[in-house]
């Protein structure tokens, strides 16, 4: 690395002591920065962008709201995910309440996909599918491995568990999602 | 746990696939819900200060009006006591050493 690159962590940490004393042109830069990977993982999660979105939106306010009782030694993205980690029991605690309170359970409204791309979109969505059929602690571990290119040690801190735990909801997971893709796979080949 | 299979491979890669998301007008839209969320707390905190000074005032004039000057003024000292053991409280130690020393 030259002297003149910047190495994003380190920014993340100024950005990060800037955002403490109130510079929202330096929050705009960590929204910028981490938005998307936010979005993406939130939407693997929950299945609608939308609530993806809110829920996104919810981080940064909470990140603001904390930035003054934020450890630099700690990755930002690591916290980032810890936080979205949190609203995210909190989303499946308001979900299962809600499907107990009503019944109704009408599917929301898909995107009607052209007859050409059908197939991968099936393949696709049914891979989506599979994902969220997974045990939420599976289901985030793999996520955030793969997806998301974290480190087993930061999997753990954001989830609050050991680095074994992490590991055998990962191996669960890639048991499960090859036993639910394996006829889809082997079809596309 | 090391038993990559081929499908590993496209299962790692479809989850790969929406790594990111980019809604259009994301920033904008998440820094005003920032400021919103600040505006609320500050509003919250403003209105939280108003109803603590109006309840104390309630609880203070009528033992004014009524001749307790002497209870009033202890009240008061006590509230300056109070105030000068806040700094120290912040701190766990302090404030264990605090609860010690008034056994």
């Amino acid at each position: 690395m030259s002297d003149l690159e910047v190495n994003p962590d380190d920014d993340d940490r100024r950005l990060m002591g800037l955002v403490a004393e109130g510079d929202d042109a330096a929050l705009r830069l960590i929204i910028e920065r981490h938005h998307g990977r936010l979005v993406g993982y939130l939407t693997a999660q929950l299945g609608s962008t939308a609530t993806a979105e809110e829920l996104t939106f919810e981080v940064f306010i909470r990140l603001h709201r904390s930035a003054s009782r934020w450890r630099p030694e700690a990755k930002l993205s690591t916290f980032l995910f810890h936080i979205a980690h949190n609203l995210l029991l909190n989303e499946f605690r308001r979900q299962s309440r809600k499907r107990v309170g009503n019944l109704d359970t009408t599917p929301e409204p898909r995107d009607l996909t052209p007859s050409s791309q059908r197939a991968l979109a099936d393949i696709q969505e049914a891979f989506a599918l599979a994902v969220r059929g997974l045990p939420e602690d599976q289901r985030t571990a793999i996520l955030l491995l793969v997806q998301q290119d974290l480190s087993y040690e930061a999997i753990a801190e954001i989830m609050g568990v050991k680095v074994p735990a992490v590991k055998t909801w990962i191996h669960r997971a890639r048991v499960r999602l090859r036993e639910l893709m394996g006829s889809d796979f082997r079809t596309e080949t | 746990m090391n038993d990559r299979q081929p499908i590993d491979d496209a299962i790692d890669a479809a989850l790969r696939a929406q790594r990111e998301i980019r809604p259009p007008g994301f920033t904008p839209k998440a820094l005003a819900a920032v400021q919103a969320a600040r505006s609320r707390a500050r509003i919250l905190t403003f209105s939280q200060v108003v109803l603590a000074t109006a309840a104390c005032w309630m609880l203070v004039l009528p033992l004014f009006t009524s001749g307790h000057e002497t209870e009033v003024e202890q009240l008061v000292q006590l509230a300056g006591e109070y105030e000068l053991s806040l700094p120290a409280l912040d701190d766990a130690e302090a404030l264990a050493a605090f609860v010690i020393s008034e056994r």
